[in-house]
């Protein structure tokens, strides 16, 4: 069974490889459109994609009905798709409300959902026919005008159905130069977008379902500000529909009988909030609940021996990285930078901080994103040379600097104060003297905002898949500009930041972030660290399902009793 | 009496004023806001900047704090920042099921450590009280976080004796009347929901009783040893009377005075160990939502929970005070 997992993973990253160059595809073929433009790979994303057809195994007589229970760390804040932004409530928001376009299985190549298909000449102005015959849960009929209606509900701020709900993921994703202009319902079941600017990442971007999820236009008017609520609860298209939220201890969700399509296969979705790690893993040895998210390291292990208890790893997502503030001395210098890079064995702390879940990291993107640049190597551990670097710098007795270090526990950086202390340990042989520095979560990111932190830890995890995302969130600034919160300016990296975001060519977007990934290399920007992987932990009778570190599916799933 | 009992109520009001000014401040000078915490690593500064004015966090302090006031002293606690749901309709049910957890861990915590206190006494330095200062020792060096995992692995994973966590199976249903799940299953009539109320609340209680039982037990003990030695106790003794009635009737209810506060002070600390219990055994209680409120800086949240705790420990040490006067006959409350 684990093999099968290994092979799997192998596999899907070479497929979530070949995807996200198909994410970017703005024609209605987008698939097809990718394999012609990488033609050397069009073999093996055939046989990837065998992959994810074997793994959803139908049911047999009666298996059909069973009752699936998610232990989870916290709690939904929300689920009102498009104002949270945390992940537990994403993953429940994402089985009740539908986006217009999905990801196929693990892949991050968009596929028709809500929208059965997609035309654009100019990626500029977008024509998505909708699926006929789809209600919302509350007999609402899905159509052009609803799709309006929740388009306007997340781009204008003072639209009279958001209750004072702010819509983050669309302001940071579509902002204002990229914004969703028009909204023009062209009948019952077409309906065009217009963009400020043309943009390739639009169907990546849309495919977000726990922010572009569809909710229904008449329960959020009828229950006010309680939509989303546990009193009030949230109402879409999905194969799951809201039952009951009792806080801190469950959220029910029931099959959809009337779902579009096939499936699905629980009769019942429960997510459990059980916050302690260690409680979390006990329920799902005693197998009171199928599967816990998040699981501590140190229970790998034991999870790996269990019979009953199934660890599958997918290819990376997620980059935990070191960043500077590069107005402040001695970090505006680049010898220091690199001094830093140079000083310190990465490699060293993969092994007993992350053992098989995570790998050092070359480039800032893991290889399954679009701009990986394979030909990056991690900065050789050398700590004459980093002492080499100092002097040229001016500093050849070192210095020293706050270290500041997250406060909570991370995939990307699962000890972090630990792994804080063994980088100390190195820039101590080189003459950094390092203060090791923590705060509370909120003042830390906070304080980061500000640019108040000479040197620090942090670390990111895909959302959509697409580099706009990921390289882009880190190094876009304007050119001649400087970023807030590390003073980083290159101005050739924001042009390619710029324009990785309007191409609409899989093959030049991965040329741009190539190039991009390059120069914040040299430039030591941010030393990337570590690749992790987030390891999913399911009891063994859990079948179909398919998870990636931004989404994770259940219409297939199913118990095998 | 009635006058004695009004003035102190009549206190209560400085002192809940106070607090609700120190937590409404506290809360704030924490670097970092709901805003922070809410957008997490994917805020950018002018998003934080244009959340803050919207929620009105740009405001002067006082002026936030006569407002909130306003509409606390309305009844109405506000709605908490990260999930808009009214503090107060959560409150009653996070208020339950603490109380629930609370008093069934005082009961155990009561009834052992009581029970060992006793045995101690008229066993004094037997085996038995030898084992029980041992056992109270362990009891009040071991974290209570560890004792739960390792109670939680040997009688809910090894043996699957109790649910490891939870208030209710997370497959039966059950209509929330008064947050209270002993009650409310009794009020569904189903005697099998009861019993599964009942057999989810064991083992949190028995976890969180271990932080009152070893002082309940070595309280009653030394007050015991006290009491015993009395003329009084001789006397009752000599004429004859069994051994069990001298020490359940007559020297017991001398020795449980000095209980009884300690009994009104560690309440405290049962609702500051239920938060690791409830974290724990995923318990929906106040200790656990005032947590994970005060992380993610949900003033209003944090505010009414503090208010609303502080407002329990206050009554409920002016409830022991007052329970001296029937406990002790000769302590009288004059008003002068």
């Amino acid at each position: 069974m684990q093999k099968r997992w290994v092979v799997y993973a192998t596999m899907l990253l070479v497929v979530a490889l070949l995807a996200a160059c198909s994410a970017a595809a703005p024609a209605a073929a987008p698939a097809a459109e990718a394999e012609a433009a990488v033609p050397s790979i069009a073999e093996e994303s055939k046989v990837a994609e065998r992959v994810v057809e074997i793994n959803y195994d139908l049911p047999g007589e009666g298996q059909a009905n069973g009752t699936m229970i998610v232990g989870r760390g916290g709690d939904s804040v929300l689920l009102d798709s498009g104002s949270v932004t945390d992940g537990e409530s994403a993953m429940v928001i994402q089985e009740i409300a539908e986006p217009l376009v999905r990801q196929e299985g693990i892949s991050t190549k968009p596929i028709p959902w809500l929208a059965e298909s997609w035309e654009t000449e100019d990626s500029q102005t977008w024509i998505f026919h909708l699926r006929q015959g789809v209600t919302f849960h509350d007999g609402t009929p899905f159509n052009a005008e609803a799709v309006k209606w929740n388009i306007d509900r997340w781009r204008f701020p003072d639209n009279e159905w958001r209750f004072g709900r702010t819509f983050e993921y669309y302001d940071s994703e579509f902002g204002t130069d990229t914004a969703i202009e028009e909204v023009n319902i062209i009948d019952e079941h077409t309906i065009e977008l217009k963009l400020a600017q043309p943009s390739s990442v639009l169907l990546a971007k849309l495919s977000l379902s726990f922010v572009f999820g569809m909710n229904s236009p008449t329960a959020v008017m009828e229950q006010g500000d309680l939509y989303g609520t546990p009193a009030g609860g949230a109402v879409g298209t999905g194969p799951y529909k809201f039952v009951e939220w009792i806080p801190d201890d469950r959220i029910v969700l029931e099959r959809n009988e009337e779902w579009w399509g096939e499936g699905p296969y629980l009769s019942r979705l429960i997510f459990r909030s059980i916050p302690d790690n260690s409680a979390r893993f006990a329920e799902l040895q005693a197998g009171t609940i199928h599967q816990a998210n998040t699981v501590a390291q140190t229970d790998l292990p034991a999870a790996d021996a269990d019979p009953n208890i199934v660890v599958n790893i997918l290819p990376s997502t997620s980059t935990g990285y070191i960043a500077f503030q590069q107005c402040m001395e001695p970090f505006d210098k680049i010898e220091v930078r690199k001094a830093i890079a140079h000083a310190v064995n990465w490699g060293a702390l993969i092994e007993p901080f992350y053992g098989k879940y995570g790998q050092l990291a070359g480039s800032f993107q893991p290889p399954a994103i679009l701009g990986h640049n394979p030909d990056i190597q991690p900065y050789e551990y050398n700590p004459e040379l980093a002492k080499e670097l100092l002097a040229e710098a001016g500093l050849p007795d070192g210095f020293e600097t706050d270290f500041w270090y997250i406060p909570v526990v991370r995939g990307y950086f699962p000890d972090s104060k630990a792994i804080a202390e063994a980088i100390a340990a190195d820039l101590a042989r080189v003459g950094i003297r390092v203060n090791l520095m923590t705060e509370d979560w909120g003042a830390y990111l906070e304080d980061r905002n500000q640019g108040k932190f000479p040197m620090w830890m942090l670390g990111w995890g895909s959302d959509n898949g697409d580099p706009d995302n990921y390289l882009g969130w880190h190094f876009s600034h304007s050119v001649g500009e400087t970023r807030v919160e590390d003073c980083y300016n290159n101005d050739r990296v924001a042009q390619l930041l710029i324009d990785g975001r309007i191409e609409a060519d899989p093959a030049e977007r991965e040329k741009i972030y190539q190039e991009a990934e390059q120069l914040i290399h040299d430039d030591v920007a941010r030393i990337a660290v570590v690749w992790a992987s987030t390891p999913w932990v399911l009891r063994s009778n859990v079948r179909n399902y398919t998870p990636v570190v931004f989404r994770s599916w259940y219409d297939h799933v199913w118990i095998e009793e | 009496m009635t006058q004695y009992i009004a003035r102190r109520v009549i206190a209560l009001i400085p002192v809940l004023l106070g607090v609700s000014i120190i937590v409404f401040s506290l809360i704030r000078m924490i670097p970092g806001d709901p805003v922070t915490v809410m957008l997490g690593e994917r805020a950018r500064p002018e998003d934080i900047e244009r959340v803050r004015i919207e929620m009105g966090f740009d405001r002067p302090i006082y002026e936030q704090y006569v407002e909130w006031m306003g509409r606390v002293l309305r009844g109405d606690l506000g709605t908490s920042i990260i999930n808009r749901t009214p503090v107060m309709g959560e409150l009653k049910s996070r208020l339950a099921a603490t109380i629930e957890l609370v008093v069934a861990a005082m009961l155990i915590g009561l009834f052992i450590g009581i029970g060992v206190g006793i045995i101690s006494a008229i066993r004094q330095n037997s085996w038995i009280d030898l084992t029980a200062t041992v056992g109270v020792l362990l009891g009040v060096s071991m974290p209570i976080y560890w004792l739960a995992l390792i109670l939680m692995y040997a009688l809910a994973v090894n043996r699957q004796i109790f649910p490891p966590s939870a208030r209710l199976d997370v497959h039966l249903d059950v209509t929330r009347h008064t947050g209270f799940m002993l009650i409310d299953t009794l009020l569904m009539g189903d005697m099998s929901l009861f019993l599964n109320a009942v057999w989810h609340l064991i083992l949190p209680a028995f976890v969180l009783s271990t932080t009152v039982m070893p002082i309940l037990a070595r309280m009653t003990r030394s007050s015991m040893l006290e009491v015993l030695r009395q003329d009084y106790v001789r006397t009752a003794d000599a004429k004859g009377l069994r051994r069990r009635t001298v020490v359940m009737q007559h020297a017991l209810k001398n020795a449980l005075l000095p209980v009884i506060t300690v009994v009104g002070l560690q309440l405290g600390g049962l609702l500051g160990g239920a938060l690791l219990t409830e974290t724990i055994f995923s318990w929906p209680g106040m200790g656990l939502w005032t947590y994970r409120a005060i992380l993610s800086r949900d003033y209003p949240i944090v505010q009414g929970a503090v208010l609303v705790s502080a407002t329990i420990y206050v009554v409920v040490n002016l409830l022991v005070d007052i329970s001296y006067a029937y406990v002790d006959p000769r302590i009288r409350y004059q008003s002068k």
